[in-house]
């Protein structure tokens, strides 16, 4: 190849040079496509999809019981009919969650890493349900300081491995924490509280305990267009915790209030 | 000889055209670069510009504790365009009050936290001591932020016992309370807030705040939602005077007794006409013996 055709050469090469460039270019909209092209992914939610409505629960004469449907509604879609709602943290804690379930389920992931390395720890610790509540508690407040929040109603129950103490507890989605021997939340609050508050004594049987539980899913159920009849109760003891399968509460729809509904009569007081 | 020249020829052109092109390509790279640092909010979220995140504002903490910091929050573009869309915020109720004496303070707050018309608990804690010291700061508003705030309290205020190896004085305890609810100033704490306990000398002091930090030393402090009933009647203690010597060691002139009987009257009053006060009023009184603790039943209802 002559030297004298060295311009050749030169523009040769440049020409290759910019081909290399144009075709290893990294592309133009490196990291996320231009918002005009299409919708960015949502990164903050502010609005759960799928959902679980109420759990409730109280402190009885043996510990803490909890319990709450197998439903997770779609909107007004009854679309999961059987998931658990209500599952054991570590050997003493029982966590019942309301709300978002694909939050429920991260939550979980995380307490279940924080329970592995309680078990790799292997120095006999064991966290009691108070540490549990108390993690969880800044969990959600640090999330809703992000504007980003989990958008899970929580009860946390169970029964101090090291002092036998009862423990029942709340957490919301934006970090609300407090502890109570009666606690229900979503529609629970409203319909249930009222039950639990009339009928509940410090000293019930494990048997009157589940009883008005089951009393207050039935209203539930009776009442709460995104509840279903197929519940779990889970206790925890000083023996340590345990969740019921799934199992079909009856109902009745023979009552007065449903065969001769008093709506519409002139005096019934509804609107 | 003319080939050779024509070949040179063709050879300089395609030199040209693609110096030319590469100038190009790579100016208007440049562009673009020089065109998302100007305008940040217009970068997308995911992929947002180094710079651009620089520009939004840096609001983490620098001091040691653990207050929530805003390094990923840019409150105003995340606040839901809908009136009615999500907020971070919730009036849990309460109210505290507090009154400065001589030789002793009394510091009281209702025990029922609400959430619109739903009860939450009867009988939550709303006066929280710091440290072993016998200061207290009562906390009406957002049941989760008093907590968030709390926590920083008390990690800042351990971190100052520590190195100073003494417990925190009431006056400091205020200021600290006032500059990490201003180190909120674009989110606040949605708390109303009093500090209660005896200052150097032994005197009460009792200090009032707003949400985001402004404080004053004052005789008699009514925070929360029966903040409207309750400071008139504790207004009666306070008196008329406001002498330029009150305004800086502001303290009541009536005994302890009679403070803590219309402290008590206050709540029984409140409770009758806010649906938020009720269930039960814990009032503390603080003087060099210690601190007692009165509780009185309001209605449940």
């Amino acid at each position: 190849m002559p030297k004298r055709h060295w311009p050749l050469y030169l523009s040769l090469a440049l020409f290759l040079r910019l081909l290399l460039m144009i075709g290893l270019a990294p592309s133009r909209s490196h990291g996320a496509p231009s918002q005009t092209l299409m919708d960015a992914p949502r990164q903050r939610t502010q609005s759960p999809i799928v959902t679980g409505t109420s759990v409730i629960g109280l402190k009885y004469k043996d510990g803490v019981m909890l319990a709450a449907d197998t439903l997770a509604s779609y909107g007004s879609l009854a679309r999961y009919k059987s998931v658990e709602r209500i599952r054991p943290v570590g050997e003493s804690t029982l966590l019942g969650a309301s709300g978002e379930y694909s939050d429920f389920q991260a939550i979980m992931e995380m307490l279940e890493d924080q329970t592995q390395e309680d078990r790799n720890m292997d120095d006999g610790f064991k966290r009691a349900p108070a540490e549990v509540h108390s993690y969880l508690r800044a969990v959600m407040y640090n999330r809703r300081n992000k504007m980003n929040p989990l958008w899970n109603y929580l009860l946390i129950a169970g029964v101090n491995p090291r002092t036998g103490g009862f423990f029942l507890g709340s957490v919301d989605h934006i970090g609300t924490a407090y502890e109570d021997d009666i606690l229900a939340t979503g529609f629970g609050a409203h319909l249930a509280l009222p039950i639990l508050r009339r009928r509940w004594r410090a000293d019930m049987e494990e048997g009157e305990a589940r009883a008005l539980l089951e009393d207050c899913m039935r209203v539930l159920f009776y009442r709460d267009c995104r509840a279903l009849n197929r519940i779990q109760i889970a206790k925890a003891t000083r023996e340590g915790v345990l969740v019921s399968d799934p199992y079909t509460i009856e109902t009745s729809w023979s009552l007065a209030a449903f065969a001769q509904p008093k709506a519409g009569a002139d005096t019934d007081g509804s609107w | 000889m003319r080939r050779r020249r024509r070949i040179a020829l063709v050879g300089c052109c395609c030199a040209c055209v693609t110096r030319a092109t590469l100038a190009t390509y790579s100016f208007s790279e440049s562009l673009t670069h020089q065109l998302t640092k100007l305008v940040p909010d217009q970068a997308p979220l995911q992929g947002l510009h180094h710079t651009a995140a620089a520009a939004l504002p840096q609001l983490s903490i620098t001091i040691n504790g653990n207050i929530p910091s805003l390094k990923q929050t840019n409150w105003k573009e995340q606040v839901s365009k809908r009136a009615d869309g999500w907020q971070p915020y919730e009036d849990n109720g309460g109210t505290v009050v507090a009154v400065a004496g001589p030789d002793f303070v009394i510091i009281g707050a209702d025990t029922r936290l609400s959430v619109n018309y739903n009860i939450l608990s009867r009988k939550v804690t709303r006066i929280h001591g710091i440290s072993g010291a016998r200061t207290f700061i009562g906390t009406a508003g957002c049941w989760s932020d008093t907590q968030g705030l709390l926590k920083a309290m008390q990690g800042l205020v351990g971190d100052y016992e520590w190195q100073q190896q003494h417990s925190i004085s009431t006056a400091a305890l205020a200021r600290l309370l006032s500059n990490v609810l201003y180190s909120r100033r674009s989110f606040p704490f949605y708390t109303h807030n009093i500090v209660a306990g005896l200052d150097r000398e032994g005197a009460g002091a009792v200090y009032g705040y707003d949400p985001v930090g402004s404080f004053e030393r004052v005789k008699v402090a009514c925070v929360g939602g029966g903040r409207s009933l309750l400071q008139p009647i504790m207004d009666h203690l306070a008196g008329d005077q406001d002498s330029s010597l009150d305004r800086r060691k502001p303290l009541v002139s009536v005994s302890c007794d009679d403070a803590l009987e219309l402290v008590k009257e206050g709540f029984v009053a409140a409770a009758e006409r806010d649906i938020a006060i009720g269930d039960e009023a814990e009032i503390l009184v603080i003087d060099a013996q210690g601190v007692t603790r009165h509780r009185l039943a309001l209605g449940t209802h």
